[in-house]
């Protein structure tokens, strides 16, 4: 069997819900209170594929307005990205904007997945589906997911739709 | 092992020792193929025991923090990094606290190419936790003034949003009130006139104004030709359309008509149910058209019909407006017709008055066997005298009708003292005298009449008070009374009898002189002599100023 180890790296501005995506998907739970990441926490899924299993070590850096010169070395050996926004934060939008454009810089062969967290919050919900698909014009994608950590809507989507980015460059 | 490698090993341990106790230190060795030689013995414990790092496993298999970091680290072993650091590595000990470790990679000897890598783990919770302290208040606080912001915008938005309703409500407040306004002025023009053109003009033009059309019609229904006809065509270019007549039922005018409901069309181009080759559409070159049968009580009384050379995208005001227009066209139609069938019929009810006193006149003359005329000359000629005296017009019908009626109390003596010829007994006389209160009794349950009494009532009153019935005296005679009195006197002396010849003219007005200021009112007798011969006053020059 195949097991192939991949780097892979959530960004996006503080609060947006990284840490709790990445709890979601790894760990399969949720918990409502913030706690802002200071550096990076890394964590391990074992993910099934066709060849064999993919071992994502998920990088969770801190949220900032884009990637920091001190954190640039947490991108080395980085294969993808999960770009996150909140949904309920117009500002999020335009943050992941700036790392996505980073990312692009630094590598232009890391695979970017876009990701609007906390779809659940309908109420108070600022950014709309036309929002995303402006911003995502710029880097040439159209497709995005509506995630909830809280849910789990559209989590494990999101991840898998990366892996399987990177699978089509092993 | 020889002294010298003792002593090192033996100096490194107390390092490693001192380094843990102090700094949270601990190291790794790595070779040339990143494999790890050596480790310090707190290694384990610093990193959280939850690692299986020991000499001889790949480093970038031991610690996840390293994996894709292999090219870098070759770097620093050929010295072409000075060095490498992974700063503030979030990691659980196995009893789940957090804590802190940073990487520092560097060459284990500077001098050495390519030889070893140290690599230096520190645990730096105590900066870590407390540098999360910071940053989670300072992102709390951001996310709150992001939620403040938001808030601020969404309530400036809110705002304007308000203020573009209150300036839209305030706009149509504004279109209501100009429009009832209109209103208002339409059933000023309906109540101020009792022309139908005139009505329907004002209404038209109000409503060609208010609702913004190219062109507005009002056609008055005709009953007994099933034709509608225009009476106000506003903006129509062509003369036809002014003067224009429909039959019921043809064209979108005559259609609304006949059955009864708005015909709209605000786009003709789109419209497949009017034959674009419509009459109406076609001449005027119109784009949109509305055609409101104008009902009242019922009964069709005509159409308001509106046109537009553009198309129309009329809102629910728009239509109510025209439908209240259409509701006054039509109330102006209803009560001006029934104003002018009214007045038609108190036309022909005085015609039938005047003639029916005129019979009664003519009845009065016949049985008093009165010189041909006599009622008619005094009537004719107080008329004019009363003219004269600067009575009105309706003063003067009032006149006309006391004067025809001036001896219908007559009809209350008896022939055997009214047609004697000889002389009247004092009883006779009395009784003769009572003509005047029997034409007051007669005539003033008539309401009509009324008005009228002053001749048959006043006639035989004398200036002086010598006259009767009353004994009234100087002005409390009325006016036209006391003018009728000098009139009839002159009439009887001037005309033959059966029992005398009729007196020169210059004898009776000799006569009627000498009455002045005893008989006759002396300012009736001036304007009398002044009208019928044409002398000067001579009792009073101010003759014109009679009341």
């Amino acid at each position: 069997m195949t097991i192939i180890q991949k780097k892979i790296c959530l960004l996006g501005e503080f609060g947006v819900g990284k840490t709790s995506l990445i709890q979601r998907f790894v760990e399969g739970r949720f918990d409502d209170k913030y706690l802002s990441t200071v550096g990076v926490k890394i964590s391990r899924k074992i993910l099934k594929r066709s060849y064999g299993e993919m071992n994502m070590l998920v990088w969770d850096l801190a949220g900032s307005n884009g990637i920091e010169s001190s954190a640039s070395t947490y991108m080395q050996g980085t294969t993808g990205a999960l770009i996150v926004c909140d949904l309920t934060r117009r500002d999020t939008l335009i943050t992941c904007e700036n790392y996505a454009r980073q990312v692009r810089t630094m590598n232009p062969a890391v695979k970017l997945v876009f990701a609007g967290n906390k779809v659940d919050m309908t109420k108070e919900r600022l950014v709309s589906v036309p929002d995303m698909l402006a911003m995502l014009s710029v880097f040439g994608e159209t497709t995005f997911f509506l995630t909830s950590a809280k849910t789990g809507e559209q989590v494990e989507e999101a991840f898998i739709d990366l892996a399987e980015k990177i699978d089509v460059e092993k | 092992m020889d002294d010298h490698n003792s002593v090192t090993l033996k100096f490194e341990a107390r390092l490693a020792q001192v380094a843990s106790e102090l700094y949270d230190l601990a190291y790794i060795q790595v070779d040339a193929n990143l494999s790890i030689v050596r480790v310090s013995p707190n290694l384990l414990s610093v990193l959280g025991n939850t690692d299986q790092v020991a000499a001889g496993i790949r480093l970038t298999d031991a610690l996840d923090e390293f994996f894709g970091s292999e090219q870098t680290l070759r770097s620093i072993l050929h010295n072409e990094l000075p060095s490498f650091k992974i700063e503030n590595i979030n990691r659980a000990r196995p009893d789940g606290s957090l804590h802190y470790l940073t990487f520092h990679v560097l060459p284990l000897d500077p001098d050495q190419t390519g030889s070893a890598l140290l690599v230096v783990v520190e645990d730096v919770t105590r900066f870590g936790l407390t540098e999360q302290n910071l940053l989670q208040k300072r992102n709390e606080l951001s996310i709150l003034q992001g939620a403040l912001s938001s808030a601020n915008a969404e309530l400036d938005r809110r705002v304007e949003q308000r203020t573009a309703e209150l300036v839209e409500a305030k706009q149509k407040i504004e279109l209501q009130l100009f429009r009832l306004q209109a209103l208002r002025e339409n059933d000023h023009a309906i109540l101020g006139t009792t022309d139908l053109r005139v009505a329907l003009r004002a209404i038209a033009e109000q409503a060609k104004s208010q609702l913004s059309v190219d062109l507005m019609s009002i056609l008055v229904f005709n009953p007994p030709l099933l034709t509608l006809e225009t009476v106000v065509a506003l903006g129509a270019q062509s003369l036809d359309l002014q003067t224009a007549r429909v039959n019921l039922g043809e064209s979108m005018i005559g259609r609304a008509a006949l059955d009864r409901r708005t015909l709209s069309f605000p786009d003709l181009t789109e419209s497949i149910a009017i034959p674009q080759d419509d009459p109406w559409a076609q001449i005027e070159n119109l784009q949109a058209c509305y055609s409101v049968p104008l009902i009242a009580k019922g009964n069709i009384v005509g159409v308001l019909f509106l046109g537009h050379r553009s198309w129309l995208r009329p809102n629910q005001e728009w239509l109510d407006f025209l439908e209240s227009l259409a509701g006054q066209a039509a109330m102006a139609i209803e009560s001006i017709r029934a104003f002018e069938d009214l007045q038609r019929s108190n036309y022909e009810l005085a015609l039938a008055y005047n003639r029916t006193i005129e019979g009664w006149s003519r009845a009065l003359d016949l049985r008093d066997r009165e010189t041909k005329s006599h009622t008619s000359r005094v009537t004719e000629t107080t008329m004019m005298l009363v003219r004269m005296a600067g009575m009105t017009e309706k003063e003067i019908m009032h006149v006309k009708h006391g004067a025809l009626l001036h001896d219908i109390g007559k009809v209350g003596i008896p022939d055997s003292i009214l047609l004697r010829e000889d002389k009247l007994t004092d009883d006779q006389w009395e009784i003769m005298r009572r003509h005047p209160v029997y034409a007051y009794e007669m005539l003033f349950p008539i309401e009509y009449l009324r008005p009228a009494l002053d001749i048959p009532y006043c006639h035989h009153e004398r200036w002086d008070g010598s006259g009767y019935p009353r004994g009234l005296k100087g002005e409390e005679i009325p006016l036209a009374a006391r003018i009728f009195a000098v009139v009839d006197v002159w009439d009887a002396l001037s005309s033959d009898r059966p029992y005398r010849q009729g007196w020169p003219a210059e004898k009776v007005y000799e006569y009627i002189r000498s009455q002045s200021g005893t008989h006759f009112d002396p300012q009736a007798v001036d304007l009398f002599l002044r009208v019928i011969t044409g002398e000067t006053p001579a009792s009073d020059p101010k003759i014109n100023n009679l009341p």
